[in-house]
């Protein structure tokens, strides 16, 4: 019997740690035997954090629990570990069981299941297998063949087919040459790459030997932020133990070819996701992009054919020489091929990781995966692809989520964050937050994306505050499409694209912004006026919370907002228990 | 390489593979426009400017970084692309904050350049300032005395106390140039006919401009005199006519205007003829009407219009008014001119009549005081209400409403209302009335349409009338009366319309953009100190009294440049090569107008953002964040192209700005002060800091020339300003590629120095005094014929120079050689390498550097031997840099850590003097690890036995030993040299100056010839010449033993050939070395010594010794251009000229033949070096009229077989040649020794035991004393001691002393120390530093107040007789 408790950061962070710590003091203090304590990996069900799974002796999942804190730990050990019969009160619903029912799980399929610390759980999964298979039976062009067929594109972002990478690097003249994998996961909202590097730390590593394997290269290179201290730690251990096994290093497996990784903690920003400023970071420079053509296949890390991989794409490698790449193929839409992690956030009922085919309508993923909107408020967009992703509004939520349909709507798939607004999100000010993102994460280097983006945001600024001028939104507009245009790296590139596809899918609410200097979500505080309404019955608690004392009234009569004065914080909505205060 | 044919602009060009669109544009004279982009760096591609279509491709490519594919078909202008690039810079500018102009010139209607002019006058070039003016205002004497000068209200030193009087200074350059008016140059002529009506300041200035382009002008004028409105509407006590305006109105006429005097339209002669005989005409009659008041009365006798009473005036023809009562109603400058006219007629009371307060007069403040001084009644606050008639009709009285100001108005103003009931009357005889002027009605043709006002209507952006081709302007037009420079503003933008309308073409006067700082008040400004203006000398009121003499004298040339100094230079510096500004206007951007927001600026006054504060006190540099762009082309090109890293970028986004490492100051970064981050920035963000003059920002002339300094031979371009060098720029030369040191960049305002010398000196007892050239020269001559008579020609000696040019070199030695007789001839090349030319002709039969500068770019490896060359050679330094950054492996042997050790894979820090066991060591290496090139040995060489024998011996653990160093180093360096591909080696003094300097150069010639590396490309043996034309030197045979071209003394046949050459029989006995003619001086067999610029006091081995041979020898000449440490113990000093101030030629290290342009005249009587030998050759006899130093180089080269194909014409066309160049085909020659070497088919193998330094140490002089150069300083500081911030960046002598030796003496850094040689001793600052090997100091030579030589030893190379200045034994003490 085991007691699995999942440790990834986010469930460290919901006090998984403190979990475990009691159930080790319980089992210890309760004299159990044969119960062991163990890690695993996030599991994707943030909102459930912690998450114990019980096992029973013949390593089945017998129970799984859900939110469970320090203070449960006892009912739990008490009923199923002493008593032998599970714990219901804390049991995981049919609901949320459904959750994660409900996802194809190639790139998860350890996550949450195996313990990220031990090689051995990997093995037994079936972990490395598919090295062998390429070290000993596969030449390198073979493998290219079958990432070819497999149809893999990558997750970083672009889409762009892993196998046709693979290729123009193995096909670049050249001694020494790299394989890098891109763990700068930056976007807000996104944490799938650091919920695989320490749920699954040995499938990055092994797409990483295959991919290494087929460019032929000597060196891989993970570049992972700094700000994923378990992630470095967890695969740090991975690669100590692969080398141990002989998975990794010189002669890897007897097969003459050499190979090992190391990790570049990089400094957490944005722009280093971009292949080129990745580059230069880890050559010890700025982080700021180069111009391409060379292309890193080309002329990469020190000028030589490098390879940048996302740690999604990896994980997906060995999947598909084990399994094969027309299985692989066999899943998602005809360009857009197997299953795609995202991270569901925002105002979701369930948000965390999912795992969905390609293919897979919006609204499936938003309503029967994540359950629909929180409060049960009115679905308005999601926010795809982070900041230099689009919104794609209500009318199209049956889109499928696919490489080419996504991007047809303004958005892109990108690294897979998925943001839920309901019918309280400002789009306008949306835009300017992630514009404000992009704007402070630009390295500064061209003048569109240094410059641009600020006079963008200052627009944004301007509009969100009430102080827009006639022509605003038409200057936002030209600005964001020359410097789409004119930008040097994707992120100038792609920077707009929140701002465009607003634009594009709530022009109302600009216009109702800049003319009538009304917010229609009525979140822009600057344009918003409160007033006490018929239903007030003079309580005098307004009054009371206002923190600028600008409310008056006599007790049990109609209390008054003395405009001038207001700050509009919405205390009195707050406090009002009449309803009595409208927004507007 | 197959040429790969693209299509850019439909126009079919060709490129090499890998080329960009950029590259093959800008060969083919296609305008792509970039800020990011320059050829000495990567590409970078930030700026996004050079943005073009190519056909197929969906986006806009940046045209630095495409590179070309086959039938590219490209296009560089299209409505997309422009709007990119507007938008872009739309962008910049909304982040750059400066002032392109300074106020005063925004504020002048004709956009005098005001900075300029007053900035040129402050540095004493009142012509180049009055040219300035003329650029704009043709007419400077008029307006410097009457323009209301609206530059000054703007002027930001009124901030300060009070603003600068432009006008009074432009008066000053127009009165300092009225004896001898400078005029423009006229294009040639259009044939095209332009006729002006009138020659007021509009009619005369669109002349003016018209005629310099070449338009054939005539001005019709009904007036007698030319001028309009300040010929007869102003006093001649404030604007002379016959001495000032007429004289002015002449140089018009001069420039070939004609004017029609007294010729009035309508009445003598028609418009519609004139109109048919002109291709265009302009209007330009003024507004000569006066306008009265409307009030009651106003046509009583004795009413006259203000204007119309001055014009009577002005014209002889006043009226009678003396006794009578004037009143004048009106406030400005007219009624004032009407008031003090009356009074100087006589007039008994002078009334002038305003009705607001003497505050709120329009006219200027001077004229009301002086008004008032004069006897002038203000009865202010008054208005007429009706002027009085007598029954003969005549005015009488004025009757005056009372008034009072009333409430401020929503402009501020107080409006003055009538006192109800109140008035007063005065007894007048004479009112005249200067309220305003109006247009004459009838003066032409009726078909022009007029204002409602009756003023020519005219179109502002074309000045063109209703009628076709006639334009209007100036008063008469559009109702706008107005400032006689309005006046010349409307003729300026005219004549740009006009001269386009002549040519074929009808276009809009555009108003360029410029950036204005608007963020600049008082308190900009708190911490300067105040300075007023210098009091105007004038006539006092009663020296002015019944008179109309002119009241103000201007300014004393004294008063001037300290009135011009006071100028807070605005105006952006990078003005005229700002692209920013360039491409702003280019691409039609409109400032921040359209975009807006917040600036770097907002941030950089943020106390939050302190960071972004970036003063600091750099010497040279001046950094402002506010102009930045971020292209990065400084922190590029300080890092990859220098190395030095001293800039980078800071933040991210937005708030991303260039600043140096670590926030501190740029010298602390590592900055070399070469100031090529200066030079590649494309606006103002980083200039350069100028202390000895005011900066002026100004368009430049540029003279491609040669740099005075090291011997890597720099080209650049001086960029003038008049007689005046005002900076330097980089230029592309093959051994400098774009870029200069802190020498070249900086050093140059020796050339402008107070102290140059500017007349001949002759000694008369102890003093120096000056003298005519006849006497001095004279008194050579006859000296020479004296003394010849008595001691024979070898009693007489010349030290030549290795600073002046190849021509002047050779003529020298034929002076001494044809006229005198002598082969005594010498200069400091025995100083830095004469073991290089004994031990190279040695072994391989030519002293020179064997290969070319640029190869070291491709070197695999790159071995430096006693050169300190990041300062002796900084040039060449950043380029081996550049080659270490680009993988070649460096091995760095010296004494010192010098700056490029640091770049090293290794680095042998060994004992000074143990230079050929080091070198024995790696032969021994080489051969015991089988790395030697057998082939290449048993080819072409000899000796090879000798040399194994005697290497043998050095293993590397004995090496070790000696020069106190790790053996496992030395393998390393001995394999990583011989087994690189491509391997130069490159040293210097480190290696000659020594008594054993000739076996260290066998020794290096030794190595690289066992490694087969001589004789191909990226190889050989490469001494670094310290001097510019110390090559040139030798080459022209100022050396004792060698003819020019090194043709043997010894050789009958040379000595022969000579002899014929020149006509006269020379000696066939070798001259003298340097250190043997000091020695015969004092030995009375040299009596007469002549120095061409040399300072022997400083740069020679035991001064002591050197200045008692001057003071012992009998007669000196010196020829320098300052009076040197050397100069003044001479008996004639010849003032010379230097490299800006004449032509020649200089040959840099790599026998490289380059041009010296002449950009100044030299100052005073100094003459250029060529000239006074020149002279002195035919005083005595030889036949030397040479035209120019070109005559003197075909003469060079006709007796010089190197140089046989050399000509100045070539030079012309690619730049420069490297000798030998026998013939005019020759392509010159990069590599010496490729087929054979100068000696033969085989070099020799000579090898050279290791030997002791002549003086080692011991219990007394315990330490080694070594000596050298500092990046920032030249030799004996001639030049570079006269740049405050060269000294302020090294301007005191030192010691370098090892840390553990300094814990021995008990020495702190800083501390003041007395370092002893058995020669003498020297108090200098201490520098605690590891860079410095234990047991050994250090000292730079450059210092008269500090001088190393005083200190080192004489001891002689035995065959090149070179001093041992790198080594001797040494004590030091506190």
């Amino acid at each position: 019997m085991k007691v699995v408790i999942g440790q990834g950061s986010c469930g460290i962070a919901s006090g998984a740690k403190k979990t475990s710590d009691e159930f080790e003091r319980l089992i210890a203090a309760k004299g159990i035997k044969n119960v062991k304590v163990d890690v695993t990996g996030c599991i994707g069900t943030c909102y459930l954090e912690p998450i114990v799974d019980v096992y029973d002796d013949n390593n089945k999942l017998a129970a799984r629990y859900v939110n469970v804190y320090e203070n449960m730990a006892e009912d739990i050990v008490n009923k199923h570990l002493v008593g032998g019969n599970p714990d219901e009160a804390h049991l995981i619903s049919e609901e949320d069981a459904q959750f994660i029912a409900g996802q194809t799980r190639i790139v998860l399929r350890n996550c949450g299941v195996i313990n990220p610390e031990e090689i051995d759980e990997y093995i037994a999964n079936g972990g490395y297998e598919a090295t062998k298979k390429v070290l000993t039976q596969m030449t390198s062009a073979q493998v290219i063949e079958e990432i070819k067929t497999s149809g893999l594109r990558g997750r970083g972002g672009a889409g762009f087919p892993t196998w046709f990478k693979w290729n123009a690097a193995a096909q670049s003249p050249g001694e020494e040459k790299y394989m890098v994998c891109n763990a700068d996961e930056g976007d807000p909202g996104a944490f799938m790459d650091r919920a695989v590097m320490e749920g699954d730390p040995h499938s990055v590593i092994e797409g990483m030997i295959i991919g290494g394997y087929a460019i032929g290269a000597i060196e891989g290179i993970i570049y992972v932020r700094a700000e994923y201290p378990l992630a470095i730690t967890r695969l740090e251990r991975a690669m100590a133990q692969a080398r141990e096994r002989g998975y990794l290093g010189k002669n890897i497996l007897g097969t003459g070819f050499n190979f090992d990784i190391r990790i570049k903690a990089g400094a957490g920003a944005f722009v280093c996701g971009e292949e080129t400023a990745l580059i230069a970071s880890l050559e010890g420079e700025r982080g700021m992009p180069r111009l391409k053509p060379p292309f890193p296949a080309q002329k990469g890390y020190w000028q030589t054919p490098t390879n940048i991989n996302n740690v999604e794409t990896f994980a997906n490698v060995s999947w598909i020489i084990v399994n094969g790449g027309e299985a692989f193929a066999a899943i998602g839409t005809e360009k857009s091929k197997g299953t795609k992690v995202f991270a569901l956030a925002g105002k979701i009922k369930k948000g965390g990781l999912v795992e969905v085919p390609m293919g897979t309508p919006l609204k499936d993923i938003i309503f029967n995966i994540g359950g629909g909107i929180k409060r049960d408020k009115t679905f308005k967009a999601v926010q795809m692809g982070g900041p230099s992703g689009g919104c794609i509004p209500m009318e199209l939520i049956d889109t499928l989520v696919d490489y080419e349909e996504i991007n047809k709507t303004g958005a892109i798939v990108g690294s897979g964050g998925m943001i839920v607004m309901d019918e309280d999100t400002c789009m306008v000010d949306m835009a300017r937050y992630f514009l404000d993102f992009t704007a402070k994460e630009s390295c500064g280097k061209c003048t569109y994306c240094r410059v641009g983006t600020k006079r963008m945001l200052e627009i944004l600024e301007r509009i969100t505050a009430g102080e827009s001028k006639p022509g605003d939104m038409e200057l936002l507009a030209e600005l964001a499409i020359k410097i789409k245009d004119g930008a040097m790296c994707g992120l100038g590139q792609t920077a707009p694209n929140p701002v465009l596809t607003t634009i594009k899918y709530f022009n109302n609410e600009y216009k109702d912004h800049i003319e009538n200097h009304k917010c229609t979500a009525r979140s822009c505080k600057p344009l918003l006026t409160f007033t006490i309404t018929d239903a007030c019955t003079g309580c005098t608690l307004c009054a009371r919370k206002c923190p600028v004392k600008c409310i008056s009234g006599k007790v049990k009569e109609k209390h008054v907002i003395d405009q001038s004065a207001c700050i509009k914080c919405g205390k009195c909505e707050e406090s009002c228990k009449f309803n009595a205060v409208l927004r507007d | 390489m197959d040429k790969i044919r693209i299509v850019i602009d439909g126009k079919e060009c060709f490129g090499l593979p890998k080329q960009t669109i950029l590259a093959v544009a800008k060969e083919n004279d296609i305008f792509i426009p970039t800020l990011c982009f320059d050829e000495r760096v990567a590409i970078y591609g930030s700026c996004g400017i050079c943005v073009v279509e190519v056909a197929k491709n969906p986006k806009l490519v940046k045209a630095c970084a495409t590179e070309i594919a086959p039938d590219m078909e490209v296009t560089t202008n299209s409505d997309r692309i422009a709007e990119s690039r507007k938008t872009n810079m739309e962008l910049l500018m909304t982040n750059h904050t400066g002032d392109c102009k300074g106020p005063c010139t925004l504020n002048c209607p004709a956009g005098t350049d005001c900075q300029g002019y007053v900035g040129l006058i402050a540095n004493g070039q009142y012509e180049e300032a009055l040219m300035l003016v003329k650029d704009k205002i043709p007419l400077p004497g008029a307006l410097g005395r009457v323009c209301p000068h609206p530059c000054e209200t703007k002027c930001r030193r009124g901030l300060i106390e009070e603003p600068i009087g432009i006008m009074d200074l432009k008066r000053f350059a127009a009165d300092y140039d009225a004896a001898n008016p400078w005029l423009p140059d006229c294009d040639p002529a259009t044939g095209k006919k332009v006729a002006i009506i009138g020659a007021g300041p509009m009619g005369l200035s669109a002349a003016y401009f018209l005629k310099q382009k070449g338009h054939d002008v005539t001005i019709y004028e009904q007036m007698p005199y030319g001028g309009g409105m300040l010929r007869y509407g102003i006093p001649q006590y404030r604007l002379p006519k016959e001495e000032v305006l007429d004289k002015e109105v002449q140089t018009i006429i001069k420039l070939g205007v004609d004017i029609k005097f007294n010729t009035k339209v309508g009445r003598d002669i028609s418009f519609e003829e004139i109109r048919k005989n002109s291709d265009a005409v302009l209007v330009a009659i003024g507004a000569w009407i006066s306008t009265g008041t409307g009030c009651k009365g106003e046509d009583a006798d004795g009413v006259i219009g203000g204007i119309d009473f001055l014009q009577e005036v002005i014209g002889k023809n006043a009226p009678d008014i003396k006794g009578k009562n004037v009143a004048i109603v009106g406030g400005g400058n007219t009624a004032m001119d009407c008031c003090r006219t009356a009074l100087r007629l006589g007039a008994g009371k002078v009334y002038n009549i305003y009705r607001r307060t003497k505050a709120e007069m329009p006219a200027d403040e001077i004229e009301i005081i002086e008004g008032e001084e004069e006897g002038v009644i203000f009865k202010n606050l008054t208005n007429p209400i009706e002027i009085v008639k007598d029954e003969k009709g005549h005015a009488k009285e004025i009757l005056l409403q009372i008034m009072e100001l009333g409430e401020p108005d929503a402009s501020g103003r107080r409006a003055p209302v009538p006192v109800e009931g109140k008035t007063e009357v005065l007894p007048v005889d004479v009112v005249l009335l200067a309220i305003g002027q109006a247009v004459e009605e009838s003066s032409i043709d009726s078909a022009v349409t007029r204002t409602r006002k009756k003023g020519i209507a005219y179109d502002p952006d074309t000045f063109m009338t209703s009628m076709e081709g006639v334009f209007a302007g100036g008063d008469c037009g559009n109702d706008k009366i107005s400032i006689a420079v309005e006046a010349i503003a409307d003729a300026n933008k005219a004549a740009v319309v006009m001269d386009a309308y002549l040519n074929g073409e009808k276009i809009k006067y555009d108003i360029p953009y410029v950036d204005v700082n608007d963020t600049i008040d008082e308190y900009t400004f708190e911490d300067r100190e105040k300075m007023f203006k210098a009091a105007m000398p004038h006539l006092n009121p009663n020296e002015r009294k019944g008179n109309f003499k002119e009241i103000v004298h201007g300014f004393s040339e004294k008063d001037a440049v300290e009135e011009a100094k006071r100028c807070l230079e605005c105006g952006c510096g990078s003005y005229f090569n700002c692209k920013l500004i360039e491409y702003t206007n280019l691409f039609g951007a409109e400032g921040n107008a359209r975009l807006g927001g917040v600036k770097n600026i907002d941030i950089i006054r943020n106390p939050e953002f302190k960071e972004h504060e970036c003063e600091d006190d750099h010497p040279y540099v001046v950094r402002d964040n506010k102009k930045c762009i971020n292209c990065e082309l400084c922190v590029r090109i300080c890092n990859e192209v220098v190395g030095a890293t001293a800039l980078g970028l800071v933040n991210r986004g937005f708030n991303a700005v260039v600043k140096p490492a670590l926030e501190g100051t740029l010298e602390d970064a590592g900055c070399v002060s070469c100031g090529n981050c200066i030079s590649v920035c494309p606006t103002g963000a980083l200039q350069p800091k100028v202390t000895q003059r005011k900066p002026v920002p100004l368009k430049v002339e540029k003279v491609r020339t040669t740099c005075p300094y090291c011997g890597v031979g720099c080209q650049m371009d001086l960029q003038v300003k008049g007689n005046r060098i005002v900076g330097v720029m980089p230029a592309f030369g093959p051994s400098n590629g774009g870029i200069l040191c802190v020498k070249g960049k900086f050093a140059y305002d020796f050339i402008n120095h107070p102290d140059r010398l500017t007349t001949p000196m002759i000694r008369k007892g102890n003093d120096l005094v000056p003298a005519t050239w006849e006497e001095a020269l004279n008194l050579i001559v006859s000296t020479i014929n004296k003394m010849k008579s008595e001691s024979g020609a070898d009693a007489f000696a010349g030290l030549s120079s290795a600073r002046v040019t190849n021509e002047e070199n050779y003529l020298f030695q034929k002076l001494f050689r044809a006229a005198i007789g002598t082969n005594n001839i010498d200069h400091c090349a025995r100083l830095c390498h004469s073991s290089t030319v004994t031990g190279l002709a040695t072994t391989l039969g030519s002293a020179a550097m064997t290969n070319s500068i640029t190869e070291v770019l491709d070197a695999d490896a790159i071995l430096i031997t006693g050169s300190n060359t990041a300062e002796g050679h900084p040039v060449l330094a950043a380029r081996i840099g550049q080659a270490v950054r680009n993988g070649a492996k460096l091995v760095v042997i010296d004494p010192r850590k010098v700056p490029l050790a640091k770049n090293a894979e290794v680095f042998l820090q060994i004992k000074p003097g143990t230079n050929v066991a080091a070198l024995n060591g790696m032969m021994n290496v080489i051969f015991e690890e089988g790395l030697a090139d057998e082939a290449f040995i048993a080819a072409k060489t000899e000796g090879i036995a000798d040399l194994k024998a005697v290497v043998k011996e050095y293993t590397p653990e004995k090496v070790a030993e000696i020069c106190g160093i790790d053996a496992d180093e030395l393998r390393k360096a001995a394999r990583i040299y011989a087994t690189a591909a491509k391997a130069p080696i490159y040293y210097a003094m480190g290696v000659t100056q020594f008594a054993t300097g000739t076996d260290a150069v066998m020794s290096i010639s030794n190595l690289a010839l066992i490694c087969g590396k001589l004789g191909k490309e990226g190889s050989g043996v490469n001494p670094l010449r310290g001097q510019n034309n110390v090559q040139g030197a030798c080459d022209m045979g100022c050396l004792p033993g060698d003819l020019p071209g090194y043709q043997k003394i010894a050789s009958a046949d040379a000595v022969k050939k000579f002899s014929d050459f020149w006509g006269v029989n020379l000696s066939n006995k070798p001259g003298k070395t340097m250190t043997e003619i000091v020695d015969s001086i004092l030995t009375d067999d040299i009596r007469f010594l002549y120095i061409m610029g040399e300072n022997p006091m400083i740069s020679e081995p035991d001064i002591n010794h050197v200045a008692e041979a001057l003071e012992h020898c009998e007669f000196l000449v010196v020829q320098d251009i300052f009076l040197t440490e050397t100069a003044q113990q001479a008996d004639v000093v010849l003032p010379a000229s230097c490299y800006a101030e004449k032509d020649g030629t200089f040959v840099n290290t790599e026998r490289r033949v380059q041009r010296v342009r002449k950009a100044v005249n030299a100052p005073g009587e100094a003459m250029a070096d060529l000239d006074i030998l020149a002279a002195l050759l035919k005083k005595l006899g030889l036949s030397a009229d040479y035209a120019g130093a070109a005559e003197v180089f075909e003469e060079i080269s006709k007796c010089t077989p190197s140089y046989g194909g050399i000509s100045y014409g070539r030079l012309e066309e690619s730049g420069s040649l490297q000798w030998p160049c026998p013939d005019a085909k020759h392509p010159g020659t990069p590599i010496l020794h490729v087929d054979k070497f100068g000696r033969g088919d085989k070099a020799l193998l000579k090898p050279a035991a290791f030997k002791e330094p002549a003086e080692v140490t011991d219990a007394e002089y315990p330490l080694i004393l070594t000596t050298g150069r500092v990046l920032a300083q030249y030799h004996t500081r001639t030049m570079t001691g006269k740049s405050e911030g060269i000294n302020q960046l090294a301007g005191a002598p030192f010691v370098e002393i090892n840390p553990e030796d300094a814990d021995a003496y008990d020495i702190c850094d800083g501390d003041m120390v007395t370092v002893s040689s058995r020669r003498g001793n020297v108090t200098v600052e201490a520098k605690v530093t590891s860079d410095i090997k234990k047991g050994v100091i250090f000292m730079p030579f450059h210092y008269a107040d500090g001088p190393a030589n005083l200190l080192t030893n004489t001891a002689l190379d035995p065959e090149a007789k070179m001093p041992e200045m790198k080594a001797c034994a040494a004590n030091i003490c506190k």
